[in-house]
């Protein structure tokens, strides 16, 4: 263990700091509490054995400053108090303090104390390894939890809060958003023709190029079984234009789409755009009225609710 | 004030003590040291196993004279506040290496001081330098026996 020895004598702190090494432990020997604490902060501590009594900080301040720091590790703290100042030893023990020894301290009792302070701290250990792991996978699961694992893509879960975060902030700071419904376009002749794995294998790549067309600040979901939905913090004419963006850059990714009708047998989207005021769900009955708008003139193409026509001009600006 | 008296030597510290001269305090029959405590010392080892007992008594026998002139220097400036303030910091260092005389000698000085009588801490300190001699030869012929 590594175990901080404060005393302001200097032959005392000799012979403690001696006693530490020869039990097999590295001694970390401080003449003044600042230093101490200054090593506990600096350096993976496990106990500090302390005087009572020193210039500046005393032996209860050190143990109450090392316990008011925001660590996981435990430091074990020793405190060592005059043969009969049992009333410092309450304070210490009250304030902290997990073990009193008795001035001068006598070796064995050193020997025997940091058994104990080995035992405790390694459940303290153990008990903060696990402690770390739990809050890993409790950040795994809730991540987990929110993602479609298909597509790689936010799923309804995550999609209803993240919707709810757009729209508080839009009524309190007045940051707009919008939101871009897209539909792959003849996909069930896909997997009639391909099968479903082949359906699958094709949203996948959607998913992906979507998520190289959006910024951090964009976020995509799977909101049904084609059906893929973005939501951008911008106003409309933004928005309109990162769904004919995105809608452009997977005609380019010319993912194969085997039995589509037409002379081009790739996969396209089918995109419906609404932005403004208004609760989410009006948003996305709008945003999929806006989509069905745009399969019905054809498909391949985009659609914005409340202007019933596409936009294609918007499609170069930024 | 609780520390002052860190060093006394109460009979429940010492269990199995050995030329245990009693309590009196001012008798020179009483060891100057407590074998027990030295024995305790001899127990620490370095990472090989050897004792570091010698190398613990040489850095008590070097640091202690130093201790004592800044005592004589508190005398003679007649500085009571450096008096008790060493005199505390003495008893320490000589309760670890089983000098309870010496210690005792320190607290009585320390509280001495701290009342400002200044003849008194006089013949105190004189009495330390006597007592530490005699510390000091308890200690290196318990070195040459062990």
């Amino acid at each position: 263990m590594n175990v901080v020895v404060v005393d302001d004598d200097p032959l005392v702190r000799l012979v403690l700091a001696k006693a530490v090494t020869g039990l097999g432990h590295v001694s970390l020997p401080a003449e003044a509490g600042d230093m101490a604490l200054e090593i506990v902060e600096s350096t993976p501590v496990d106990v500090v054995v302390s005087d009572w009594m020193m210039p500046g900080m005393n032996g209860l301040e050190l143990c109450q400053a090392i316990r008011a720091r925001d660590a996981i590790e435990y430091v074990y703290f020793m405190l060592v108090t005059a043969l009969d100042d049992s009333e410092h030893a309450l304070a210490g023990i009250a304030a902290g303090v997990d073990d009193c020894l008795v001035k001068p301290v006598r070796p064995f009792d050193l020997r025997l104390r940091l058994m104990v302070a080995e035992r405790v701290t390694g459940l303290h250990r153990r008990l903060a390894e696990r402690q770390r792991g739990l809050e890993r996978s409790n950040v795994d699961l809730a991540a987990s939890a929110r993602q479609e694992p298909l597509t790689g893509l936010g799923n309804r879960l995550k999609m209803s809060e993240d919707l709810e975060i757009f729209r508080s902030r839009r009524d309190r700071y007045h940051e707009p958003f919008g939101v871009a419904l897209f539909d792959i376009d003849h996909f069930k002749t896909l997997n009639d023709t391909a099968g479903h794995l082949a359906g699958d294998e094709a949203l996948r790549r959607v998913a992906a190029v979507i998520r190289r067309e959006l910024r951090e600040a964009d976020m995509a979901y799977r909101y049904g079984g084609e059906e893929l939905l973005v939501v951008l913090p911008a106003g409309v004419r933004r928005v309109a234009a990162a769904a004919e963006r995105i809608r452009k850059a997977v005609e380019h990714a010319a993912i194969p789409h085997p039995g589509r009708p037409g002379p081009e047998s790739v996969v396209t989207l089918s995109v419906g755009v609404a932005a403004g005021d208004g609760e989410t769900e009006a948003f996305l009955l709008a945003a999929d009225a806006a989509l069905y708008k745009a399969k019905s003139e054809g498909r391949n193409r985009m659609a914005v609710a409340g202007r019933w026509f596409a936009v294609p001009e918007l499609a170069d600006s930024p | 004030m609780r520390q002052d008296r860190t060093a006394v030597a109460h009979p429940e510290d010492r269990p199995g003590r050995k030329n245990d001269g009693g309590d009196d305090r001012s008798g020179a029959e009483r060891a100057a040291v407590d074998e027990t405590v030295i024995e305790q010392l001899a127990s620490i080892t370095d990472s090989q196993g050897f004792s570091v007992l010698g190398e613990l008594l040489n850095a008590f026998l070097g640091a202690v004279p130093a201790r004592l002139e800044a005592l004589d220097r508190a005398v003679t400036e007649e500085d009571a506040v450096a008096l008790a303030s060493q005199a505390h910091a003495l008893t320490g260092s000589s309760a670890s290496f089983g000098a309870r005389g010496m210690a005792d000698l320190c607290r009585e000085l320390r509280v001495v001081a701290e009342r400002g009588d200044i003849g008194e801490s006089r013949r105190l300190v004189g009495a330390l330098h006597a007592e530490f001699l005699r510390v000091r030869a308890w200690l290196v012929s318990f070195r040459s026996r062990s």
